[in-house]
């Protein structure tokens, strides 16, 4: 099962099954859908590295993914 | 027409000049550079006779569009040696509108014994008023009697102690909406640059009659709900409302660029004790006088300022922002928002800058002064700034003084300004807006952590900071709220409309552009003239020799690369 985690939308992580590897960026739009987060930009970390919308996931990952927001 | 007040400090002369060119349409930063690189000679000492400090309101001041009551301060900055702009919050800019003023000049200095001086703007005329009494008094205090005396209506710029005394990390501090001054323009040392004409406080009285003149006010109002509407969809925009930028602590602990240690590693075990969430609980948990949501200027529909409060519910600080909890917090290695709060409240009263002090502390923390973590020590270093002591007169002049003093070689600034809360290891995209700013480390000047596909790589940095450079000025450009760029940052169709419609001046989004472009070119060309070089848009030789633990990167952005960001 994939893991994917909306931080700071008060939602728990979405898991995923994903037989074949899959573009995160439609990983993440699926789930969020599933836990009718409204998705903006967003930054996402896999063991402490940002990856992009087009790495593929699979397998155990746990994504956490971030509104893409900044200080002011 | 739009109007500047000119006011000689020396001489209590005062003279209304109007002007109708794009700069005053504008107004904000694009009058402020425009009139900094004018008048001001550029190689002048900053508290000499011949800098002066510009306050402007934006094209929009005065009316109900959402987040557009800025205020922008323009000058020479005695901290980087070069052109500052910097805007606060409050409601200063909506009483100048309402007095049918653009721009407020303090010029001159009087002499080194002339006494402390409150400039009043109202209706009737500018008057000068003995202002000793303010003397040596903290922020608050100060705010207390500007408002028994000019009722809590007025909008105030006051300095505090830190100010007085000259240090370069003094900021002015603006009337919010409730009449407190801790609406900051922090960064730059315009504190000191007011203190050194002896001006202790300007006031905008709230006895101003004048009403935007609207081409058609009911279009008007259809496209400030636009913007409202834009504000209230946008994901990003919403989640300020909630949590405000303390949600950056999470996002700079996850991707690793949360200064930590003195900007010695990028992430901090037990960051989850000062986050959002944590901040979110405790004020909702502790109630009160509490707020997790706060407008610092009216109208705003994003409100993303919150107020503090201490164990009984009783106002602590207000606001604590995401840049202080991580100056004041992760890097000093605290955990405790008791503490970034307590600190964050003396650096107002003291009329300090959170980032520079907080860098200071760090650099001082380094040096041995006192171990990181040590949470009665900190605010210790506040307090000796508060009070004046040697130490803290060289905590308060920032971070790079402190190490020059202290014997730190990691001292995390550029051009004499401490580095915001990015570690620029981590994010080679910040890295390169810290480096090219003609303002001096500045992560608002061009913010690209949230689209920086791999943050580790200076690959394709300069063209994106420089993208997010031209971005993030628009806001600053027209005296609105950074935050709204959210909202407009594919299109600038809804704010450009409100123009045409108010002012009845067409503004295409590529002439508003090469017009932000023409700002940047302006304030670079000022720092040229006024001796800094490319050899000061450098990080200190610690960046490039030494790689942050956490990702293993070193510095490795070069001059020509830093040249080309900064070539407009």
């Amino acid at each position: 099962m994939v893991k994917v985690s909306f931080r700071l939308s008060g939602t728990s992580a979405v898991p995923l099954s994903v037989d074949v590897p899959r573009r995160l960026d439609e990983v993440v739009h699926q789930c969020a859908i599933q836990a009718g987060v409204e998705l903006g930009g967003y930054i996402a970390v896999r063991k402490g590295r940002v990856v992009t919308g087009e790495t593929m996931v699979s397998g155990e990952d746990e994504i956490d993914v971030f509104p893409a927001i900044s200080g002011g | 027409m739009f109007t500047m007040l000119r006011i000689n400090t020396a001489t209590g002369a005062t003279v209304k000049e109007q002007a109708n060119t794009r700069e005053f349409l504008l107004g904000a930063r694009t009058l402020s550079s425009r009139l900094v690189s004018r008048e001001v000679v550029p190689a002048c000492d900053p508290f000499g006779r011949q800098n002066k400090l510009f306050f402007t309101n934006g094209v929009l001041s005065g009316t109900t569009v959402s987040s557009s009551n800025r205020l922008s301060i323009g000058g020479k900055s005695p901290l980087t040696g070069g052109i500052k702009e910097s805007n606060a919050g409050g409601i200063v800019g909506t009483r100048m509108a309402e007095q049918g003023l653009r721009c407020i000049a303090l010029e001159d200095a009087p002499g080194r014994d002339a006494g402390w001086k409150i400039i009043v703007v109202g209706k009737e005329g500018v008057t000068f008023h003995d202002g000793e009494f303010l003397a040596g008094k903290g922020v608050y205090e100060k705010s207390e009697l500007l408002v028994e005396r000019f009722g809590a209506k007025a909008g105030c710029v006051t300095i505090g102690p830190a100010g007085e005394k000259l240090l370069l990390a003094s900021g002015l501090a603006c009337s919010d909406p409730h009449g407190v001054c801790s609406r900051y323009a922090g960064r730059g040392g315009l504190g000191a640059v007011m203190a050194s004409k002896k001006v202790i406080a300007l006031v905008v009285l709230a006895d101003g009659d004048v009403k935007p003149e609207f081409v058609d006010s009911e279009v008007f109002k259809t496209g400030s709900r636009r913007i409202v509407k834009l504000l209230q969809e946008n994901p990003v925009s919403s989640l300020f409302t909630k949590y405000g930028t303390a949600a950056m602590v999470d996002i700079c602990q996850a991707v690793n660029v949360l200064p930590t240690r003195n900007f010695t590693h990028g992430w901090m075990e037990g960051a989850e004790r000062i986050n959002a969430q944590t901040m979110y609980d405790t004020i909702k948990e502790r109630g009160g006088e509490g707020r997790t949501q706060h407008a610092c200027q009216h109208p705003c529909a994003i409100q993303c300022s919150n107020v503090y409060p201490d164990k009984d519910g009783a106002l602590l600080c207000s606001p604590i922002e995401y840049e202080t909890m991580a100056l004041m917090g992760s890097n000093l290695c605290l955990k405790n928002l008791d503490t970034i709060a307590t600190m964050n409240r003396i650096a107002n009263d003291a009329g300090v800058d959170t980032l520079d002090c907080g860098a200071a502390i760090g650099v001082a923390m380094e040096a041995g002064l006192a171990e990181f973590g040590d949470d009665q020590a900190a605010i210790g270093f506040m307090e000796e700034i508060r009070n004046l002591t040697p130490l803290g007169r060289i905590l308060g002049s920032g971070c790079k003084t402190a190490a020059k003093v202290l014997g730190v070689r990691h001292a995390p600034h550029i051009l004499g300004q401490a580095l915001p809360a990015y570690e620029p290891r981590g994010t080679k995209g910040m890295a390169m807006t810290y480096l090219s700013s003609p303002m001096g480390a500045d992560h608002t000047f061009g913010f690209t952590l949230r689209d920086e596909e791999v943050p580790t790589t200076k690959e394709g940095k300069v063209n994106l900071s420089k993208k997010f450079q031209v971005i993030g000025s628009r806001m600053d450009a027209m005296g609105m709220c950074n935050f709204v760029r959210y909202s407009v940052r594919n299109d600038m169709t809804p704010l450009l409309d409100l123009i045409k419609i108010l002012h009845d001046v067409e503004i295409s989004d590529v002439e508003f552009d090469d017009i932000v472009k023409e700002t940047l070119r302006l304030e670079h060309q000022f720092n040229r003239d006024a001796g800094i070089t490319a050899l000061d848009h450098r990080f200190a030789e610690t960046f490039y020799e030494e790689a942050q633990p956490e990702t293993g990167e070193k510095i490795d952005i070069t001059d020509e690369e830093v040249a080309e960001a900064r070539r407009w």
